[in-house]
């Protein structure tokens, strides 16, 4: 067949639960202009199906169960599908699959949210003062638009608990030295450090400082809890 | 009272006395004050949501829910996080005022405050209720304690200079040193809906699911029951039927406070949602 990319039907990337496999079946090249077409494979006839884009700025067809259709400017996407079903003891379960779909021709930076990586710089501390502190930024009014991954970054036990178990203790001599705001907060009731901190530039959000009064980090928020954690653990120690 | 994971369950089945007749240790009827809204005097208005708001679609309601529950990330998860899985801090009382309509909003700053990091303060609802009532003992809005709250602040609770006793009714509290200190816990961000007046601003059910499961508190009032509470987390009480976590102001009632609203019940006349507070 000559029509290489376009007629291309590829098992895309999965990520799949061990326990209940399913796939994305579609194009992974779409010419601009053109609906993307992708279907889910492998879930059974009753699983609710919940299908997630990323960025989301694109234009969804109504389609029947198992289908999503829609167009979007040239880049890159990543298309994510929930399948949730119920286990005979009632709870629910949950499987998932995940595709890169790149409309046009070049696409643009991978929507992902970036991993920390070796780009930020670690050095010097980024909140001079001594002892472990986080200061994590996002906006509040675009929080549901984050992949539920990434915002489980700020809310999860697993995190919070880390937080106070590392940090410095606060001017109150109670409440641990790290915050989670939204961007535009006002700080001018709060200490000239995280007023600093607060400052500093930064390229985006949601964004995280990392300080350890020595060294530390400034960059994207990691793209899951365990991402995080590793981050964390990296200047708070384990 | 029927229950659901530990948390009384109010639905078109509980018994309107569990409701309307709920007293305090002492034998004291606890109070409300949501004002019963009078076609007549405040008139129905189209409504218009704030449209700025992103919906979280229905259909992934239950896998976001399903999210929280494995990392124990909800506003739920955040207050009862003490140890034994206790509050981080006793819910506010009211006691027999009439004051729900403040209660409601300054729980929603306290659960911000709880979400940010901030410093665990005691705020007191009553001096922005007899501040704006002029010393009455009047019931209200969501809306109406949302709006002092984004102009003025709440005050903290104590006996101290710049602070309100708990349950102190008296306008002689109100002094300058107060309203300075009201000025640090000012909600500067909100999902209200400003082209309605004080009491009819309200949020569609839909933009209440999207606040509460990013973590977002809303004070709601509720005509059915004649009382403003704070909601705290979207839940899903069975297959196809969510319900709203609420905080109420009732001291001892409840689960620590808590308990699920669901059917006819969730149905909120007023809704307001602070979603950034003033770091202090």
């Amino acid at each position: 067949m000559k029509r290489i990319a376009c007629v291309l039907i590829a098992w895309l990337v999965l990520t799949g639960l061990a326990s209940a496999q399913i796939s994305i079946l579609g194009e992974t090249k779409v010419e601009p202009n053109k609906l993307v077409r992708l279907k889910a494979a492998g879930a059974t006839p009753k699983a609710g199906l919940v299908w997630r884009v990323y960025p989301p700025n694109v234009d969804k067809a109504t389609t029947g169960k198992g289908l999503l259709e829609f167009v979007a400017a040239p880049g890159a996407y990543r298309v994510e599908l929930l399948a949730i079903t119920l286990a005979p003891d009632g709870e629910t379960v949950t499987a998932e699959a995940a595709a890169n779909v790149v409309v046009g021709g070049d696409p643009k930076p991978d929507p992902k949210p970036p991993e920390p990586g070796p780009g930020p710089k670690p050095d010097p501390a980024p909140i001079p003062d001594a002892g472990f502190r986080v200061l994590m930024i996002y906006e509040t009014a675009e929080v549901q638009s984050l992949p539920p991954a990434q915002s489980s970054v700020l809310f999860s036990k697993q995190v919070r608990d880390y937080l106070d178990k590392k940090c410095a203790v606060g001017r109150d001599g109670k409440t641990r030295e790290w915050r989670i705001w939204d961007k535009d907060i006002d700080t001018a009731g709060e200490s000239k450090a995280w007023q600093a901190a607060m400052g500093r530039k930064r390229d985006a959000v949601p964004w995280i400082v990392i300080s350890n009064g020595s060294t530390g980090f400034e960059g994207p928020l990691p793209a899951n809890v365990a991402d995080a954690l590793a981050l964390l653990k990296k200047y708070g120690g384990e | 009272m029927q229950t659901w994971n530990g948390f009384p369950l109010i639905n078109d089945e509980t018994p309107s006395d569990d409701l309307f007749n709920a007293r305090d240790d002492k034998g004291v009827l606890f109070g409300r004050g949501y004002v019963e809204r009078d076609f007549n005097v405040y008139p129905h208005e189209m409504f218009a949501p704030p449209t700025q708001m992103a919906l979280i679609d229905p259909s992934e309601y239950d896998a976001r829910i399903e999210e929280q529950e494995r990392l124990e990330s909800s506003m739920e998860h955040i207050y009862l996080g003490a140890p034994n899985q206790l509050p981080r801090f006793v819910n506010l009382d009211q006691a027999s005022s009439n004051f729900c309509w403040n209660y409601s909003t300054v729980h929603t700053v306290m659960l911000a405050r709880l979400r940010d990091n901030q410093p665990l303060v005691r705020l007191n609802p009553n001096a922005s209720a007899i501040i704006i009532k002029q010393g009455r003992n009047e019931g209200g809005w969501c809306g109406l304690s949302a709006q002092w709250g984004r102009e003025h602040g709440f005050a903290e609770e104590g006996t101290g200079e710049g602070q309100w006793p708990l349950h102190g009714m008296s306008l002689r509290y109100d002094t300058p040193a107060l309203r300075a200190s009201m000025a640090k816990y000012k909600i500067t961000e909100d999902w209200v809906d400003m082209a309605q007046p004080v009491y009819g601003q309200n949020l569609t059910q839909r933009q209440l699911a999207t606040c509460l499961l990013s973590n977002q508190p809303c004070a709601v009032d509720f005509d059915w029951w004649g009382h403003s509470v704070c909601a705290i987390r979207w839940v899903k009480v069975e297959a196809g039927s969510y319900g709203l976590l609420i905080l109420n102001s009732w001291k001892g009632w409840g689960r620590h406070g808590l308990a699920v609203l669901q059917g006819s019940k969730m149905n909120t006349m007023g809704a307001i949602c602070s979603r950034v507070v003033k770091a202090a």
